[in-house]
């Protein structure tokens, strides 16, 4: 299951989709909106996406992480829009026979997202001003 | 100019900082045929020199996958500019 959604993030329902017999070990990840983002206090998120790109290149981690872990599944869930503090941003669930698989393949989903997934968020701060995320600036 | 290629318009798409320093989310450019996306890049500094800084950290997809450098555009080709990422 690979998502970019508008609504809250049902992680329930995420875990249970990728749960089953086969699988003896399964890893959640959940991103949440930190009160604290680049040395300055944050108040909200808003997320934006390049939507069609984006689902390909969760498509592509998820392939990726397939064919170097013996997987039952991966999924992967981002929200877009306005998110308070404390929401789930995203959410990454692996699931495997044994549990190393589980940990390393879920790490390294989360771990190529940040990298290269065409989503962006904006810091929005008590003072009033925003600002757009773009790592690397100096 | 005489001898000059003939141009088509190729749309651009822009996200986050770059579509707010702009207050839109797409742009076409005019571009001479046989353009390269480092060529378009250039073209993008000349007439959006306020974006300059962005331009210079971004990347490019073309047809929504990461582009070359000295990829050659074709009529109909979309680009995006995609600046450092910060999903999660």
């Amino acid at each position: 299951m690979i998502q970019i959604i508008r609504d809250k993030i049902e992680y329930g329902n995420l875990v249970e989709a990728c749960r089953g017999p086969k699988c003896g070990a399964v890893v959640l990840f959940l991103g949440t909106v930190r009160d604290f983002a680049d040395g300055k206090p944050s108040e909200s998120l808003d997320y934006e996406a390049y939507e069609p790109m984006a689902l390909k290149c969760l498509e592509e981690i998820r392939d990726r992480a397939k064919e170097r872990w013996d997987l039952g599944s991966l999924a992967m869930i981002h929200r877009l829009g306005h998110l308070e503090l404390g929401e789930i941003s995203v959410a990454v669930c692996a699931a495997s026979a044994h549990r190393p698989e589980a940990f390393q393949a879920c790490q390294f989903a989360m771990e190529e997202l940040k990298k290269f997934v065409p989503i962006w968020k904006k810091e929005n701060r008590p003072s009033g001003e925003s600002e757009w995320s773009h790592p690397g600036e100096s | 100019m005489p001898g000059a290629r003939p141009t088509f318009p190729t749309r651009l798409f822009l996200f986050a900082s770059g579509r707010e320093a702009l207050g839109k989310s797409e742009l076409t450019l005019e571009i001479p045929e046989g353009s390269t996306v480092r060529d378009f890049q250039n073209l993008l500094k000349e007439m959006h020199p306020e974006l300059r800084a962005l331009i210079e950290r971004s990347l490019f997809a073309k047809n929504e996958v990461f582009a070359g450098w000295d990829d050659i555009l074709q009529p109909g080709d979309e680009l995006a500019l995609i600046p450092p990422v910060s999903g999660g």
